[in-house]
């Protein structure tokens, strides 16, 4: 699952540009640039980048997603789920492993960790370079098998 | 608008609408419908299912649906096109296979 991330597109990288509004469904195995606007649904094995002033309004499911402007939607990303400094998302979140940057913007549920679904074999340096380890993780277990009902609100500003 | 860029990677495929003032360059697949004030490639290895409204367009892959352009609708020699195409300007290219109608009203 993690190499399938390393597929790209060299020649023709995917890239809604700023011009453009998509709505509806955008499915395949390559990375995904936004710096437009996309609507409805995202399926990626690999990379969504949602770019500074890029706006999202989607369900992202992708290998790994990286947030610098606008994502509103429930991601799940198989690998890492960052927020830079510039992003702003508003969803629930489900990710191995998850950084948000100084000065990022973020309102929803968590779920960060080790999924279930995911063997405890799995290597921890498989996740990228620099994430720093999920804070709390205790705080982190307990909400993860909380029942559903409970809905947190994380503004995180480091 | 700036010259921005809307590119279609081979292996994505877009359902629904794409509305733009970009160049789109559809390398994979899309159906639909698709607008936008430039210009629209239909690169080889792309196929659209969609009716495609743009100042010009080019197919080099294949297009099934309506082609309306402002200015000039082109089927190179590998492309081909089943569905009307209503443009000023019309370039069908040896080699390239049409299937509909003509309005260059």
């Amino acid at each position: 699952m993690t190499s399938s991330n390393k597929r790209t597109n060299s020649t023709n990288p995917t890239e809604i540009g700023a011009g453009t509004k998509v709505e509806g469904r955008v499915a395949g195995e390559e990375n995904l640039s936004v710096l437009g606007h996309v609507l409805g649904k995202i399926e990626i094995v690999g990379t969504v980048d949602v770019a500074d002033g890029g706006i999202v309004e989607a369900d992202v499911q992708a290998t790994r997603v990286v947030v610098s402007g606008v994502l509103v939607g429930n991601v799940t990303a198989t690998e890492a789920l960052i927020i830079e400094a510039t992003g702003r998302v508003v969803g629930e979140l489900t990710a191995p492993t998850l950084r948000i940057a100084q000065g990022a913007q973020y309102a929803g549920r968590l779920d960060v960790g080790r999924m279930e679904t995911k063997t405890e074999s799995t290597p921890k340096d498989e996740v990228s370079q620099d994430l720093p380890a999920p804070v709390e993780l205790d705080e982190k277990r307990r909400e993860r098998d909380r029942p559903v009902t409970k809905r947190v609100l994380v503004k995180k500003r480091a | 608008m700036s010259a921005n860029k809307t590119t279609i990677g081979s292996s994505i495929t877009i359902e629904g609408t794409i509305q733009s003032q970009d160049d789109v360059v559809v390398h994979g697949f899309m159906q639909g419908t698709m607008t936008t004030s430039r210009e629209v490639t239909i690169a080889k290895d792309g196929r659209v299912e969609a009716d495609v409204n743009a100042k010009t367009v080019q197919i080099v892959g294949a297009l099934n649906g309506g082609l309306v352009a402002s200015g000039r609708a082109e089927i190179t020699p590998d492309g081909k096109m089943v569905g009307d195409i209503k443009a000023p300007r019309i370039l069908i290219a040896d080699g390239a296979r049409f299937t509909g109608h003509i309005d260059m009203g």
